[in-house]
C-alpha cells in the first residue's frame, strides 16, 4: 500500500459503501432492528485507513439503534489484536487478551447486543474478548449482516433456472 | 578583560554562534539523512497537513489540550512566558541598542517581573510532576532534571538580579553565564525541539493526512 | 561468559546503522518526556496503570538499544523483545495525543527490525513469513488448496443463487479483491458472502490464483525486506491481470 501504482488500493469498506450510496445493493433494516449495535473501529481502517466515515455511512443502511463507544473513530482504542499479536500467540497471547481489558469495558459501555467490525484481527480478539470478560455479545462482520440483511431481487433466486449470465 | 566583559563580550558571541550554528547543522543533517532513508516525508509531501498539524499545537486545539487542561495550560504560560519575556525585557533592550544601535518594544517592567515568576512557578509544577507521577517519572533521567535546571537558572538569577537580591554583580554574573549556557546546550538536547518541533509535527501530520486522519 | 549466545552484535551494529533514519533520531532526541501518552495506550491501561507501559518507554527502550550497538547483551535484548513484540500493537494513538507527534508505531517497528538482526521473533511470526515466500500467503496454503476453497464456495453459493460466480484470475476486472488467508483457512464462508455482495451489485470482479494474501506480518515482524516482497505479490498480480482498482478484504 501506499505507492504509486496504476491500480488503487480500496478497503471493502469504502466499496460496499459505494454500492449503498449508488443503489446497487440494498438491505432490509428490519433484520437488525432488535439489536444494539456498536462499532469496532480497526487502527487499519479508520485511523490508519481513512474508512471511519464509510462504515458508518454502511451502519445508517444496517442498524436501527447503533451506539457509539467511547471514545470511537480516529480516537478509538485499539482492540489489542493488531501489530500481529493475533498471530504471535503462543506466550503472546495472554498478553493479547489482558490488553484488551479496555476494549472489552468499551462495549460494555455501549450496552450493544452486536459489535461490528471490518478486520479479521478485531473480529478474532474480540470473539476471545467476548468469552474471557463475558460480554454476552455477538461479533460481526459486514459481510457477514449483509448476508442476512440484503434484498436479493426474486429472480435471482434458486427456484428459476433461466438466469442472465454476466 | 573583567569577567563582565569577558560574558558580555566574546562568550556572548560563542553562545549565540554555537546555538544558531548548531541548530542550522541540525538541520542539514535533518535534511541530508531523510532525502536518503525517510523517503516518505518527500513522497507524501503536502504543505495542508503540514500547517493544519503545527496550528492545532501551535494553539490548544487538540484532544490533549482537552484531555489534560492544567498541564496544558501551565505549558503554555511556561512556553510563551519563557519566549517573550527575555526578547522584550526592557534591560536586555538596551544592550541590543548599547551595541547595535536597535530598539523595539519592551514589556512594563512589573509584567516582566510577574512572567518571570509565572516562568519558575510552571518550571516547579513540571519538576513536581516529574517526582511525583508515576509515568512521567518512569521515563524521567537526570539530563531532564538538569535541562528543566539550565531553562530556569536565567529566570531565577535574572529575578534576584532585577530584585538586587544577594550581591548585585555576582548574580548578574551568574544570570549572563547561565543564558549562554541554556543557549549553548540547546542544539544538543531535548531543548533542540524548539526548532525540531515543526520539523517532528509536519512530518507526522502529513504521514497521518493522508491516511485522511487528524494528528490533533 | 563462556556460555554460547545467539547473539550476533556485530549484525546487530549493522542493524542500528540501518534503521537510523532522520524522523527517528529526531524523535528519540526531542521526546520531552512529559507522559502525555500514557492513558492514551491501551497496554497502559488495561495492566493497572503500569507505568512501564506507556509508549515512551518503548521509544527510551530503542534508543537505549540505538546507543548499545555491538555492545548488546543477552539480558537487554530479552527484555526489549518482550516490550517491543508484546506491548505494542503499533496502532498510532498515542501519536495522535503526543505534543510533537512522535509515531511510537515506527519507533516499534524500527525495535522489531534490530531483534530481527538478531533472528528474535515470535515463532509464530516466523512461520508466516516462510509460508509467504513458499506458498505467497501466511497459512501454508497451496495454490491448489486455494482454488478448491474458491470452487467450493462458488457451489455453495450458486445453491442459493444460481447466477452468482467467483471469477478467479479474470483479465480486466475492475476490482481484484484480496483477503486475509485466515478466511480460506477459517472462514471460508466469508468467500461466498463476499461473493454474494459482489455478485448483486452487479461489480465486474476477480480473485488471483497466485496473489491474494493481503495481509502482510513481516511488515509486523519488522522484517521490511520480506514485506516488500510480499507486498510485491498483490502488486503483480493486479497488474498481471490489468484491474483498476484492489480491494482489501474487511
Amino acid at each position: 500500500m501506499g505507492r504509486d501504482h496504476k491500480f488503487q488500493v480500496v478497503h471493502s469498506v469504502t466499496l460496499f459503501a459505494e454500492y449503498l450510496r449508488e443503489g446497487r445493493l440494498k438491505l432490509d433494516k428490519s433484520v437488525f432492528a432488535e439489536e444494539r449495535c456498536t462499532y469496532q473501529d480497526p487502527c487499519n481502517v479508520s485511523r490508519n485507513g481513512g474508512c471511519g466515515k464509510d462504515a458508518r455511512e454502511i451502519i445508517g443502511y444496517l442498524c436501527e439503534d447503533f451506539v457509539e463507544m467511547e471514545p470511537y473513530g480516529d480516537y478509538n482504542f485499539c482492540c489489542g489484536g493488531g501489530g500481529g499479536a493475533i498471530p504471535m500467540a503462543g506466550p503472546f497471547r495472554e498478553r493479547r487478551l489482558r490488553s484488551g481489558k479496555v476494549k472489552a469495558e468499551q462495549i460494555r459501555a455501549t450496552g450493544a447486543s452486536i459489535c461490528i467490525t471490518p478486520c479479521h484481527n478485531c473480529y478474532d480478539q474480540i470473539r476471545d474478548l467476548n468469552k474471557e470478560y463475558e460480554l454476552g455479545i455477538k461479533v460481526l462482520s459486514f459481510k457477514e449482516m449483509f448476508e442476512e440483511a440484503l434484498i436479493i431481487p426474486e429472480e435471482l433466486k434458486a427456484q428459476e433456472e433461466d438466469e442472465d449470465e454476466e | 578583560m573583567s569577567l563582565y566583559e569577558l560574558l558580555r563580550g566574546p562568550l556572548l558571541w560563542l553562545a549565540f554562534g554555537v546555538f544558531i550554528g548548531g541548530m542550522v547543522v541540525r538541520i542539514i543533517l535533518f535534511f541530508t539523512l531523510s532525502t536518503k532513508k525517510d523517503k516518505p516525508i518527500y513522497r507524501f509531501f503536502s504543505w495542508k497537513w503540514l500547517w493544519l498539524s503545527i496550528f492545532h499545537w501551535i494553539v490548544p486545539l487538540n484532544q490533549t489540550a482537552k484531555k489534560n487542561p492544567i498541564t496544558t495550560t501551565v505549558g503554555f504560560l511556561f512556553h510563551i512566558c519563557l519566549l517573550v519575556t527575555p526578547l522584550f525585557l526592557l534591560a536586555h533592550g538596551v544592550l541590543w541598542y548599547e551595541s547595535w544601535d536597535i530598539s523595539w518594544w519592551s514589556l512594563p517592567e512589573s509584567t516582566a517581573d510577574y512572567m518571570t515568576l509565572i516562568i519558575i512557578g510552571c518550571g516547579i509544577f513540571l519538576a513536581l510532576r516529574r517526582i511525583f507521577l508515576p509515568y512521567v517519572r518512569v521515563v524521567t533521567t537526570a539530563a531532564d532534571y538538569l535541562l528543566l535546571g539550565v531553562t530556569l537558572a536565567p529566570f531565577v538569577t535574572g529575578y534576584l538580579a532585577y530584585h538586587q537580591y544577594f550581591d548585585y554583580n555576582t548574580v548578574l554574573l551568574l544570570h549572563m553565564f547561565f543564558g549562554e549556557l541554556m543557549l549553548v546546550v540547546i542544539p544538543f538536547t531535548k531543548l533542540s525541539h524548539f526548532l525540531m518541533f515543526f520539523f517532528s509535527r509536519a512530518v507526522t501530520g502529513m504521514e497521518f493526512g493522508r491516511r485522511r486522519a487528524p494528528s490533533w | 561468559m563462556a556460555e554460547v549466545t545467539a547473539l550476533d552484535p556485530k549484525k546487530f551494529k549493522e542493524a542500528v546503522k540501518d534503521k537510523s533514519n532522520a524522523r527517528l533520531k529526531m524523535w528519540l532526541e526531542i521526546c520531552a518526556h512529559c507522559g502525555l501518552c500514557a492513558d492514551t495506550c491501551h497496554f497502559y491501561l488495561a495492566n493497572d496503570k503500569d507505568p512501564e507501559m506507556i509508549p515512551a518507554v518503548k521509544g527510551r527502550k530503542v534508543l537505549e538499544a540505538l546507543r548499545k550497538k555491538d555492545k548488546i547483551d543477552e539480558e537487554f535484548l530479552e527484555d526489549f523483545y518482550w516490550t517491543i513484540y508484546g506491548e505494542c500493537t503499533m496502532c498510532r494513538r498515542c501519536t495522535m495525543f503526543c505534543p510533537f507527534g512522535i509515531d511510537i508505531a515506527t519507533i516499534t517497528s524500527t525495535g522489531r527490525g534490530l531483534c530481527v538482526s538478531q533472528g528474535k521473533v515470535p515463532e509464530n511470526l516466523k512461520k508466516t513469513i516462510a509460508s509467504y515466500y513458499e506458498h505467497g500467503n501466511q497459512m501454508e496454503i497451496t495454490q491448489e488448496e486455494w482454488i478448491d476453497t474458491l470452487q467450493w464456495m462458488e457451489e455453495e453459493l450458486q445453491e442459493e443463487l444460481p447466477g452468482a460466480t467467483i471469477p478467479i484470475d479474470k483479465k480486466g476486472a475492475k476490482v481484484l479483491y484480496t483477503v486475509n488467508a485466515r478466511e480460506p483457512k477459517f472462514y471460508p464462508m466469508d468467500i461466498s458472502q463476499v461473493a454474494r455482495v459482489f455478485y448483486l451489485a452487479g461489480e465486474d470482479w476477480t480473485m488471483s490464483s497466485k496473489g491474494w494474501d493481503d495481509t502482510n506480518l513481516a511488515m509486523f515482524a519488522g522484517d521490511l525486506k520480506a514485506a516488500a516482497y510480499i507486498s510485491q505479490l498483490v502488486r503483480d498480480a493486479a497488474e498481471e491481470l490489468e484491474v483498476r482498482r484492489v480491494a482489501i478484504t474487511e
